[in-house]
């Protein structure tokens, strides 16, 4: 067996560290960081997948307000409604189908604004790329403004030492869950992703459900004789110790792995009560105690992939096991439980249209085939069921962050930030006075962040109606500037500001218009 | 290439078949001592790939001689691998997940989810081999006959054989052999209980070893 050498320990410190080159960053700068960990802030990243357009939500344009009014986006008069007491301006629609999906919806963006509105601000950019997996990035990374750092590992590394679980990311096909280019941060810092909110809490616990039981105790000396008496002196060891993927998995079966199998993260983080589908109670677990208020928030929790990683995504910031969390809606089409798009298989409150065709119940569809992106099929309907939709889950992530108490009389939601993030805006010309049309992609657009940390019911520079371009805002006064477009950093920067973070090592410029 | 660059490539490349065949000698002689190689040479580039894609599962299964769907099901319901811990255990879900590359870096919860699975295939193949010892394919003479030393020897050979595809050294079997007591310290002395959580707790170790994880 060999003998540990001196030698062999400066190569194990140096693998540790050093040569994990930097993929896998360097865990133990935790207590460096663990400083501003006191007083975290939450940040929730919000993916408004495919393109969310500002202007068919919070900046509607009516028809008779616009040089343009026919050939560009704006909507009938009727249909765009003021927000009494704020800037802002909501939509709501009824419409048959969505495009070619013969499926019927209703979309409500005036409720939430009215619920919310104090806490909404809306800040416009132009974007530098059309191109949705660059767009995504650049809408975290400022377009690369801070080294490369994502707002989320930004906000992890100044709040998340603490955290089992500081960073997760439960929107697996956008790339606002992309890794940041910058290695020097403290691993932990980095996402973690969870590909099944229902599921992926069965991982955070090594014994615990096991279908066969095997005493914990057992368990843990096993572990103990596999990492410190039978790993060591392999020949596998020998050859490949250094190895920075080694050193990364020896790492994470130390101090992670104790916080999360400690703290019994599992029975916090299971999301559905004991069922049939989840029969918990036969394999000793118990559900969140949150289970049963979740399905009450989140109703499609067990066939709407966004509402599982809201409902997760709330118990990971209330549990104090993450100060950031990523969701967004998919790429794929989500149905209704019950509704199908095969037609011949209908059997739930399906009607005859006067063709003698089964329609398929209004409401039934949940998510577009390409979330925001079917805009270019249908941009209209596109964007009214996608903006109710990231408000309903937006609107039911604020209810449940203001109703948990985080301490000393303050709640959860007075310490978070909702930041709606689109990939880029969408073209803004439509066929003359078409009331249905396809959109492409444009730079020019606008973001929300909700917030008590942000400058409330505030719009931020403004929308032009003869165009349908927004403009830009003074980033101290906050005062509209027409003839000035803001990019991407100083959003960047304004948003990461209202959530205390320090951004001048990064020499982005300082935008108080954007903070409370 | 020159006839003397010629020579010497096949002088190295005879001298490496030599070699392999040597190795694959010693490993076909079950039950003769390996020679103790402290010559090992450390690797400089140390490069080694976690068993993505499913390859620790079915190890796993190929070793326990399990079939694929009998290694671990999450609530009795959710194969471990295919439906629970795919995205976590290195594999692509590039169709509603829209995941089409394993994760570059392994997730904190990778080892926990690892051990999980470990330790359901092992209580599996162990609770067969004590209910039915005449089909068992690892722990037999454990559960026929009295735990001995040269049992428990047995047995933690077969389980470095049947899992990592070599023969235990002398030392591997000194600490597994040793943990026998530790199972009855935690089992409330010895009994056929003791040996059995003996025999799925090993198996966990070995199986979990980052030999037996990483390639």
């Amino acid at each position: 067996m060999s003998k540990l050498t001196r030698r062999r320990l400066v190569q194990g410190l140096t693998a540790a560290g050093v040569a994990v080159g930097a993929p896998l960053g360097v865990r133990w700068q935790r207590t460096r960081a663990a400083d501003g960990a006191k007083d975290p802030r939450f940040l929730i990243v919000l993916a408004a997948s495919g393109g969310g357009s500002i202007i068919d939500s919070l900046l509607a344009i009516r028809g008779s307000e616009s040089a343009n009014g026919d050939a560009i986006n704006t909507f009938p008069d009727e249909e765009v409604l003021d927000i009494e007491g704020t800037p802002f301006r909501a939509v709501d629609l009824r419409r048959p189908t969505v495009g070619p999906i013969p499926i019927g919806f209703r979309s409500n963006q005036s409720e939430f604004v009215t619920r919310n509105r104090d806490d909404l601000m809306v800040a416009t950019w132009t974007r530098t790329s059309v191109n949705h997996a660059v767009g995504q990035r650049r809408a975290v990374t400022g377009n690369e403004a801070w080294l490369g750092r994502t707002m989320q590992e930004i906000v992890a590394n100044q709040y998340g030492a603490g955290f089992p679980l500081p960073n997760v990311h439960l929107a697996t096909d956008n790339a606002v869950s992309e890794r940041g280019a910058d290695t020097t941060l403290p691993s932990f810092a980095f996402g973690e992703t969870v590909a099944d909110p229902a599921l992926w809490p069965l991982a955070l616990d090594g014994v615990k459900g096991l279908p066969r039981p095997v005493d914990r105790a057992l368990v843990e000396r096993a572990r103990t004789l596999r990492n410190d008496r039978l790993e060591p002196g392999s020949a596998f060891n020998r050859v490949f110790g250094r190895s920075a993927r080694l050193a990364h998995w020896r790492r994470m079966r130390g101090a992670p792995q104790a916080a999360i199998e400690g703290g019994n993260l599992i029975d916090k983080l299971l999301l559905f009560p004991n069922s049939a589908r989840f029969p918990l109670a036969e394999y000793g677990l118990t559900a969140s105690e949150d289970a049963e208020r979740l399905l009450e928030v989140f109703p499609d929790v067990l066939t709407d992939p966004l509402d599982a990683q809201a409902a997760l995504a709330f118990l990971l910031l209330k549990n104090r096991v993450s100060v950031t969390v990523t969701l967004g809606p998919s790429f794929d089409v989500a149905l209704r439980e019950g509704a199908t798009l095969d037609l011949g298989s209908l059997t739930n409150g399906g009607s005859i249209d006067d063709y003698g065709d089964q329609i398929i119940p209004e409401g039934s569809i949940l998510n577009t085939p390409i979330a925001f992106d079917f805009s270019h099929q249908a941009h209209r309907a596109t964007q009214a069921l996608m903006w109710d939709r990231v408000f309903r889950v937006a609107g039911g992530l604020i209810d449940l962050l203001k109703a948990e108490e985080y301490g000393n009389g303050e709640s959860f939601w007075d310490r978070t930030m909702i930041y709606v993030a689109p990939d880029f805006g969408r073209s803004k010309r439509r066929p003359a006075g078409a009331p249905e049309f396809g959109s492409g992609h444009d730079l020019n657009n606008g973001i929300i962040a909700m917030s008590p940390m942000v400058n409330g019911n505030q719009v931020l520079g403004g929308v032009n109606p003869d165009t349908g371009l927004t403009y830009g805002f003074d980033p101290s006064t906050g005062q509209p500037d027409p003839g000035r477009n803001m990019d991407e950093p100083t959003i960047f920067a304004g948003l990461l500001q209202a959530l205390g973070v320090d951004t001048a090592e990064a020499g982005l410029a300082d935008v108080p218009a954007m903070r409370s | 290439m020159s006839r003397s660059a010629t020579r010497k490539w096949l002088l190295l490349f005879g001298g490496a078949l030599a070699t392999l065949g040597c190795e694959g000698t010693i490993g076909n002689n079950a039950g003769v001592e390996p020679p103790v190689n402290d010559t090992v040479v450390e690797s400089a580039t140390a490069r080694v790939k976690f068993k993505t894609q499913g390859r620790f599962v079915r190890d796993l299964a190929s070793g326990l001689d399990l079939a694929p769907n009998e290694v671990c099901n999450e609530l009795g319901l959710y194969d471990c691998y295919r439906e629970a811990h795919r995205i976590t255990l290195g594999g692509v879900e590039p169709y509603q997940r829209g995941i089409r590359d394993p994760l570059p870096v392994a997730p904190v919860t990778a080892p926990i989810a690892v051990d999980r699975v470990a330790l359901t295939a092992c209580a599996t193949r162990v609770d067969r081999d004590f209910d039915v010892p005449t089909d068992a394919v690892l722990f037999g003479d454990l559960a026929n006959g009295p735990t001995n030393d040269a049992a428990l020897r047995a047995a933690a050979n077969g389980l470095y054989d049947r899992l990592l595809r070599r023969d235990a050294t002398p030392e591997e079997l000194d600490e597994l052999v040793a943990f026998h007591a530790e199972a009855i310290e935690v089992v409330d002395g010895p009994s056929d209980k003791a040996t059995r959580e003996w025999a799925v707790a090993s198996c966990f170790a070995v199986a979990t070893t980052m030999e037996g994880l990483f390639y």
